[in-house]
């Protein structure tokens, strides 16, 4: 064939292609007059354009496809990459009830003493758990969940949030390990002196069962067969630092005790929750550890509430301890209820981690958030971005940019004003309308 | 060599919180209880950056330095419980396993324990936190000073000698014969248990040490030699392999005498020394041979018949053993006792015509030497750590109080100050009552988790035991 022929040839074929996928495009959506939060830039008024789940385009002078199921938000509505939840559990079976004691509690199997890094969320979630849905309107849109254990419940999946969750919306298995300071009943770890010291065994024991894979690979004459243990191979990555663990703590001393374990065993952190982070903001900065944190901020003591009402803090009737432990109990709430803030203004990498908070709260603990003194786009990008990042996911979700996942949730107000409601939400697809038997997380009152 | 270097940097790593807060404090004019040495009258002690640096009479105070005016007042050196489980997170028994030497008190200090404050308030200014009596060989212990409501880091001792809690008797057997049905069953499988893992822990040694030295040859010349099949290090056999090797020191909860006696047995067929028994209820039957083995005691006061194994007791039991030489110290096992362990002194005075120096002796200077402390805690003297507490009279007597106690220097309780407790680390949500309330002495401290472990109708059937 002649060159000429070839090329004819080729422009022929790729015409057909062009043409082919043309007439099997997915049909595109598209947002108008919306002001657009991407949690990196400002906020500005704008045109969102997705199809087949991916931002196509946005911006202020976007064309929007012919094809594209518009609507309108009239400049009033805002939109927002719907929330990425760095921790949760939903769709986990549930923790045994009370267990047979076997015959050596010193010895209990893996299984038994809830050491199961093994375990694979996607092979055991429960697809029809109602708290997908919840999640789904209450604006999170990407989750990374785990499963409810003991110290070692099981490696981490990211998964896609909709009402009807399955595992076509898993998008990537094992980011890692989840690891909690949560001990076995009745059988060894069940203290958290137990839990330390089978942190530090396990580590031994694997490192030494790594060692022995690796001598016999390279030379399977010389030495014995390693006895395979599916326990100890899960936490490879871990120990080669492939891999974080997620660890699950909030009190200090816990945190102290996690970095202690670090500095023996080698490891790289991920800090879940972190209450009490803001204590340690210093060495956790200097560790780089980034934190998936909490804001399940504790309810103000009730003197609290009752003295915003009336002066008892100064009352006469109390004793001078009293007021003592008064005095340094509603420091001690402000700091908690500052630890974002604290570790923001520390320099620490900060994202979102529901963790078992009650999602009909979230308007509450949001208020908190606003109140420690966190701008409305320091509070997007905490659960978004910055979560995101954290997941490695970054470049595919939490924000609005082209290219990224087209979750997006739609705000009748800045989701800081105290009346804002959710009213829509897409993992990639048209907008739902949401179901408000719960309220939306962002900013109501 | 590697390991060497490894360990140092290990340790290095380690210290990103250890710094220990110290102070400075002339305390004057005060009637100095030096405890290794005579009483001193219208004395001065001289505080610099932690450490006592003089002790004289009329001494200068230094610039930037305060002073405090003890006239009329004694300066005891901070008491010293060789016994308490006090401060300690989530669980001090591992009752899972007879054996559990790997864990550690030093993992679960809890600095925030308010019977911490309550301690200072009545003097103490160390204690050796132990693991509970339900295993054969329980935890490691750690010795902590009194740092209220800071650091549980900056509560450890970091180069106190290692310690480690041995329990004899009813719990262990009751525990696990008993209650898992394991052994040991009986005292005789109590020793058995010890000298079982004992002879594993030596097993083990030798075939960890022969690999390491094979790695090490491998890793100096890898082309002349194979690389050695791995053995994993074993936390808990390397802890064993320590103890036989006299690197911990035993601490053992025992009661009776033929038990007492039974563990010496076994300490000298693997050439164990440095022991403490703890309890000990009958160690005055076998006073003689404690001293002859150099063991130590450290005991309740006046404390028995809370169950079967301890019905057989005296008030006297420190003054004999104190006759016979034993280095003995009295000790709390308890929140409660240890707000006032002088007056657990005092008693070996009035039970036994103790000295008052021996009975002072009890809760300072012998605990320090039992925790292998006493170069740096338990007396007055030049070059120690600055732990000590200004007494309103002498610290025997009923009606004294302490009113400010130093830990390193550093005051840690002021009763002039106490309705300001600047040291409590108050949570957001805990409630007052948590400050206000005080239970007695606990029925068995010891024992504490134990019943929780085996669940609630397993508790109930255990409690019967009690």
């Amino acid at each position: 064939m002649q060159k000429s022929q070839l090329c004819v040839a080729l422009v022929v074929v790729l015409l057909a292609l062009s043409f082919n996928v043309h007439a099997q495009q997915a049909p595109a959506y598209a947002l108008k007059n919306v002001i657009i939060h991407d949690g990196v830039a400002q906020p500005y008024t704008g045109h969102i354009v997705w199809r087949n789940g991916i931002i196509e385009s946005i911006g202020n002078s976007i064309e929007i496809p012919f094809d594209a199921r518009i609507t309108d938000g009239g400049d009033t509505l805002h939109v927002y990459s719907s929330i990425v939840d760095g921790s949760a559990t939903w769709g986990s079976p549930e923790l045994p009830g009370r267990q047979e004691r076997p015959p050596r509690p010193g010895d209990p199997t893996y299984e038994r003493a809830g050491i199961q890094p093994d375990r694979i969320p996607s092979n055991l979630l429960n697809s029809d758990d109602k708290s997908f849905g919840t999640a789904y309107n209450a604006g999170i849109g990407v989750a990374a969940l785990s499963l409810k254990g003991n110290m070692f419940p099981g490696s981490i999946d990211i998964y896609t949030i909709d009402d009807t969750q399955n595992n076509e919306y898993l998008f990537k298995s094992n980011i890692g390990q989840r690891y909690q300071f949560t001990g076995a009943s009745g059988v060894y770890p069940s203290t958290l002196m137990a839990m330390m010291a089978k942190t530090r065994q396990l580590w031994y024991d694997a490192t030494a069962l790594k060692s022995h894979q690796e001598l016999y690979n390279s030379n399977p004459n010389a030495y014995e067969l390693p006895k395979r243990d599916l326990v100890l191979e899960s936490l490879f990555p871990i120990i080669n630092k492939e891999k974080p663990l997620f660890a699950h703590l909030d009190s200090r001393d816990d945190i102290q005790r996690l970095l202690k374990l670090q500095d023996e065993l080698g490891f790289n952190i991920v800090l879940v929750s972190g209450k009490e982070a803001y204590t340690m903001a210093e060495e956790l900065k200097n560790r780089q550890i980034s934190i998936l944190a909490s804001i399940d901020i504790s309810k103000k003591p009730k003197w609290m509430e009752k003295s915003e009402k009336s002066d008892s803090l100064k009352s006469d009737t109390l004793s001078t301890d009293e007021l003592a432990f008064r005095e340094k109990q509603e420091l001690a709430w402000y700091k908690e209820r500052d630890n974002i803030k604290s570790l923001l203004e520390q320099g620490i990498s900060v994202g979102f981690a529901s963790n078992g908070i009650n999602l009909k709260d979230l308007k509450e603990k949001l208020r908190y958030l606003s109140e420690s003194g966190l701008s409305e786009s320091q509070i997007n990008a905490l659960f978004t971005v910055n979560t995101a990042k954290i997941l490695g996911i970054d470049r595919s979700f939490g924000r609005l940019a082209p290219g990224y996942v087209s979750n997006i949730s739609v705000y009748s107000k800045e989701f800081t004003d105290p009346e804002s409601k959710l009213l829509h939400i897409t993992n990639g697809g048209p907008l739902d309308e949401i179901k408000h038997e719960n309220p939306s997380p962002r900013g109501r009152r | 060599m590697r390991i060497i270097v490894l360990t140092i940097l290990i340790g290095l790593c380690t210290n990103f919180a250890f710094a220990q807060q110290t102070g400075s404090v002339h305390v004057k004019n005060a009637t100095v209880i030096t405890v290794t040495g005579e009483v001193l009258e219208n004395t001065d002690v001289l505080v610099r950056d932690g450490k006592i640096t003089a002790i004289g009479q009329n001494l200068s105070t230094p610039s930037g330095v305060s002073a405090v005016d003890a006239s009329g007042k004694f300066v005891l050196p901070g008491i010293i419980d060789a016994h308490s489980h006090l401060g300690i997170a989530r669980g001090i028994n591992e009752a899972s396993n007879p054996v559990t030497a790997e864990v550690s008190m030093r993992d679960v200090i809890d600095p925030n324990d308010v019977g911490i404050y309550r301690a200072l308030a009545g003097g103490v200014t160390a204690m050796h936190v132990l693991h509970g009596s339900a295993n054969v060989i329980g935890g490691q212990g750690a010795t902590v000073k009194m740092t209220y409501g800071g650091d549980a880091n900056e509560m450890l001792v970091h180069d106190a000698p290692r310690t480690i809690k041995f329990a004899l008797g009813e719990n262990p057997t009751r525990v696990h014969g008993q209650g898992i049905g394991i052994q040991p069953r009986t005292r005789m499988g109590v020793e058995q248990v010890i000298r079982e893992h004992f002879d594993e822990a030596i097993e083990y040694r030798n075939n960890r040490t022969a690999y390491l030295e094979a790695q090490g040859q491998y890793e100096r010349n890898p082309r002349r030699s194979t690389a050695p099949q791995p053995v994993a290090k074993n936390l808990r056999m390397e802890v064993l392999a320590d103890i036989v090797e006299g690197d911990i020191r035993v601490h053992c909860h025992s009661y009776r005498a033929d038990e007492i006696l039974m563990l010496m047995r076994v300490f000298n067929d693997y050439g164990i020394k440095n022991y403490t028994f703890q309890h000990a209820n009958e160690a005055f039957k076998v006073a003689p041979e404690l001293a002859k083995n150099g063991a130590h005691t450290s005991i309740f006061a006046d404390w028995w018949a809370y169950k079967f194994e301890v019905y057989y007791s005296t008030s006297y039991n420190a003054a004999i053993l104190n006759h016979y030489g034993v280095i003995n110290s009295i000790n709390s096992d308890s929140d409660e006792l240890i707000r006032h362990l002088n007056h657990e002194a005092a008693k070996a005075v009035r039970y036994g015509g103790v000295s008052e120096a021996d009975a002072l002796k009890m809760i300072t200077i012998n605990p320090a030497i039992q925790l292998g402390m006493e170069n740096r805690i338990g007396s007055i003297e030049v070059g120690k750590d600055a732990d000590f507490a200004i007494w309103s009279g002498h610290p025997l007597s009923i009606y004294s109080m302490a009113e400010k106690t130093y830990v390193n220097g550093v005051i840690r309780f002021d009763r002039d100050n106490d309705p300001d407790d600047m040291r409590i680390n108050q949570s957001a949500t805990q409630d007052y009552d948590m400050f206000v309330d005080i239970s007695g002495r606990e029925v068995d401290a010891c024992m504490q988790d134990v019943f929780e472990f085996f669940g609630e109708a397993d508790a109930q059937q255990n409690h019967s035991h009690r």
